[in-house]
């Protein structure tokens, strides 16, 4: 397929259709119950479809990936109905953003996924905090120690999760990337 | 993957020194956490006062020990209510209408650092310094 710098139908299709897992696997974490009683300690999973769009390749640049994690931030603080939360996903979305787009563009082979999974996931716990202390107050940072051990822990299995499937994609895994 | 072909020894030194970099980036994160949460679980406030926050404004003080028992409600916003319970120099949450109770599994606190956070109703318990008035 010739690479044009609009985007087309199918792009946007599946656009919409990684939003839309995205968002799914936003609602099935939140239904999951807490394990540890410390707040914004999370599994990850809705990142799962943003980091897979970051390292596919192909037809994908990170552009398309902000664009979905964009709207799956807007429709998720929607859906869980109070603007703090969208505070809070869309400061730590854009640090986990451009934490992978750094990794993205400074190791360009598939290992990158796993380091960048874990910094991510890491910068977004950071992120999420600084909304935090602005909004409440400076005592969440004492959060941060918990946070940052599961998120290496949970980007580590984000990480890799997404590793096996770009270093060897299947043919469903080549038709998104090439767009086919 | 053809490009590793070319010119492999090179190649190979460069991955690795990249590779050592993010596992160093890594283990110094997981140290600096560790050492963090014994900061955390060492550090004694003196004095201690609870402060309730809701919304990021100051509601109450409690002096929590020279207060007897007692519980009381918090009505945030959003029409959000948490219990507060002080008990024998401890405060705490005991129910909430908040859908992930985090508030209510964080054990109670009297002393330390870490705050009691409920962030759907905009809630924090912090213990602070006793403030000269």
């Amino acid at each position: 397929m010739k690479h044009t710098d609009r985007i087309n139908t199918k792009k946007l299709t599946l656009c919409a259709l990684f939003a839309a897992i995205s968002l799914t696997l936003y609602i099935i974490e939140s239904m999951i119950p807490t394990v540890v009683p410390i707040p914004g300690v999370k599994i990850g999973l809705a990142y799962i479809p943003i980091i897979f769009l970051i390292f596919i390749g192909g037809e994908w640049k990170i552009c398309d990936a902000a664009a979905v994690l964009t709207v799956r931030v807007f429709l998720s603080a929607l859906i869980a109905g109070n603007l703090v939360a969208l505070c809070f996903s869309s400061v730590g979305g854009l640090f986990a953003l451009i934490t992978m787009a750094i990794m993205r563009t400074v190791i360009k082979e598939e290992w990158a996924v796993i380091p960048a999974g874990i910094f991510s996931a890491v910068m977004h716990n950071v992120g999420q905090l600084t909304a935090a202390s602005f909004i409440y107050t400076w005592s969440v940072w004492a959060y941060l120690p918990y946070l940052l051990i599961s998120a290496v822990i949970s980007g580590l299995f984000t990480g890799l999760l997404i590793y096996f499937i770009v270093k060897k994609p299947n043919k469903l895994v080549n038709r998104i990337k090439y767009l086919r | 993957m053809s490009q590793t072909d070319l010119n492999p020894p090179l190649r190979r030194t460069r991955m690795d020194k990249r590779k050592t970099v993010c596992i160093l980036i890594v283990v110094l994160i997981v140290f600096g956490a560790l050492l963090g949460l014994l900061f955390i679980k060492g550090e004694k406030i003196a004095g201690s006062v609870a402060c309730i926050y809701s919304n990021g404004k100051l509601i109450k003080t409690i002096e929590l020990k020279s207060e007897d028992d007692y519980t009381f409600e918090v009505k945030s916003e959003n029409g959000g209510v948490n219990t507060i319970q002080v008990k024998d120099g401890k405060i705490g949450v005991i129910s909430a209408d908040c859908p992930d109770k985090i508030c209510v599994n964080t054990p109670h606190i009297s002393d330390g650092v870490q705050p009691i956070v409920c962030m759907p109703n905009r809630l924090v318990i912090q213990i602070e310094a006793k403030r000269p008035e």
